[in-house]
């Protein structure tokens, strides 16, 4: 009898140590299982995303306000086309506002970066970011620094 | 023989509807190009105008820089939308400044760039410029990228100016991207950390005034030597105190 609590108890670890790993694999990738029912989708066009991921986070002044919800390419005119899901009721962003492509540290993930803008109208859902900043390449960087040394 | 009969009928109906169809699809695809050539004509015009500008006051501009900015500033201020421009760039900020403030920058910021632009496309010569016309359909009927090339000593800086129709339904640069650099965004953040800079004392009007003096003042000399860019930053500090003068004129 004793030996059957003592396997009961090894098992019940073993199997809160899986659950641990699961949760701990959800919250790593970001995936949202609590759904947020009031978000809005606004667009936004780069000519360069450099390995934006889905579920990227969307901040502003730092402040998580969003993630990426969808990256696609747009062969009409050659650029990404990415969909971000904004928390909340449209309202809130102005027309003007801008997004960025950021890197987070030096060298870790892109994200997407939202700077405010002056108007007074706002943006809804389904509307279009009009300035956008797409990522700075570094390799891009690299050849532009080399060409200029070869012409000085 | 009466199928057939019967066939012509919805076919020269079909042929009708179709050609409808298509006058209706490219009738506003056609305006919509014809907008897009109007914001390129627009751009090319004022190229060459600035090009001969430039030609002229290759004799002047050393002993006289403030009469080359005060033509460039003439020649520009009907085709970028300055203030607009202007506002976008002070964008959060702009909604708690009061209108002064707003001015104040909008004239400063203004200065600053005809000074700053007009100084980089004096050193401008033996290149080209050509606009690369757009073959593709506008994404928005009021907006339009026109794509430029400028060549200038051995290298190629792509140009893209985003314009848009105003009220009156002509077409004003509204920000300008320079080799993939978003100038209106990269402005929209210095400004930013500009105002937060403790230097300021979070005063807006020292911000503004020390904002647009710092961006005055980015060297313009592009690796031509140590005499080019020291000319540059002296004549530059020399047009900082003639633009404060044009400004108090008018």
């Amino acid at each position: 009898m004793r030996m059957r609590t003592v396997e009961i108890s090894v098992g019940a670890f073993v199997l809160a140590g899986a659950l641990a790993l699961i949760f701990l694999a959800v919250k790593v990738s970001g995936v949202n299982l609590a759904q947020g029912s009031d978000s809005y989708v606004v667009q936004a066009r780069f000519d360069d995303v450099a390995g934006l991921r889905l579920r990227a986070k969307v901040s502003m002044a730092g402040v998580t306000v969003g993630r990426v919800a969808g990256i696609e390419v747009d062969m009409v005119y050659g650029e990404a086309l990415v969909s971000l899901e904004i928390h909340g009721e449209p309202g809130n962003l102005s027309l003007d506002t801008g997004a960025q492509i950021l890197t987070e540290g030096i060298l870790g993930a892109r994200y997407v970066s939202l700077l405010p803008g002056a108007d007074e109208e706002t943006l809804a859902d389904g509307d279009f970011i009009e300035e956008t900043q797409g990522a700075l390449v570094l390799e891009n960087l690299v050849g532009d620094l080399i060409t200029r040394l070869g012409s000085s | 023989m009466a199928p057939s009969k019967n066939d012509t009928k919805p076919s020269i109906l079909r042929i009708n509807l179709l050609r409808m169809l298509a006058f209706t699809l490219i009738f506003p695809a056609l305006s919509a190009s014809a907008q897009i050539r109007e914001a390129e004509d627009l751009v090319e015009k004022t190229t060459a105008e600035m090009l001969d500008l430039i030609e002229e006051a290759k004799v002047y501009v050393d002993e006289d820089p403030d009469r080359f900015y005060v033509a460039v500033e003439a020649l520009l201020n009907p085709v970028i939308d300055f203030p607009r421009f202007a506002r976008s760039v002070m964008a959060a900020h702009y909604k708690r400044a009061t209108p002064e403030q707003r001015d104040r920058f909008a004239e400063g910021f203004k200065w600053s760039l005809v000074r700053t632009y007009a100084l980089a496309l004096t050193e401008f010569n033996d290149g080209g410029v050509n606009i690369i016309p757009s073959d593709r359909p506008a994404k928005r009927p009021d907006r339009a990228s026109v794509k430029q090339e400028i060549r200038s000593a051995g290298e190629v800086y792509p140009v893209i100016y985003s314009m848009a129709l105003n009220k009156e339904g002509e077409w004003r640069v509204m920000n300008i991207i320079i080799n993939g650099i978003n100038m209106g965004l990269t402005y929209r953040n210095q400004f930013a950390s500009a105002v937060k800079d403790p230097v300021y004392g979070g005063d807006m009007d020292r911000a503004i005034d020390g904002w647009v003096a710092s961006l005055g003042a980015i060297d313009t000399g592009n690796g031509k030597g140590e005499d080019a860019s020291g000319a540059v930053s002296a004549s530059s500090a020399a047009g900082a105190t003639a633009a404060g003068s044009t400004e108090g004129a008018l």
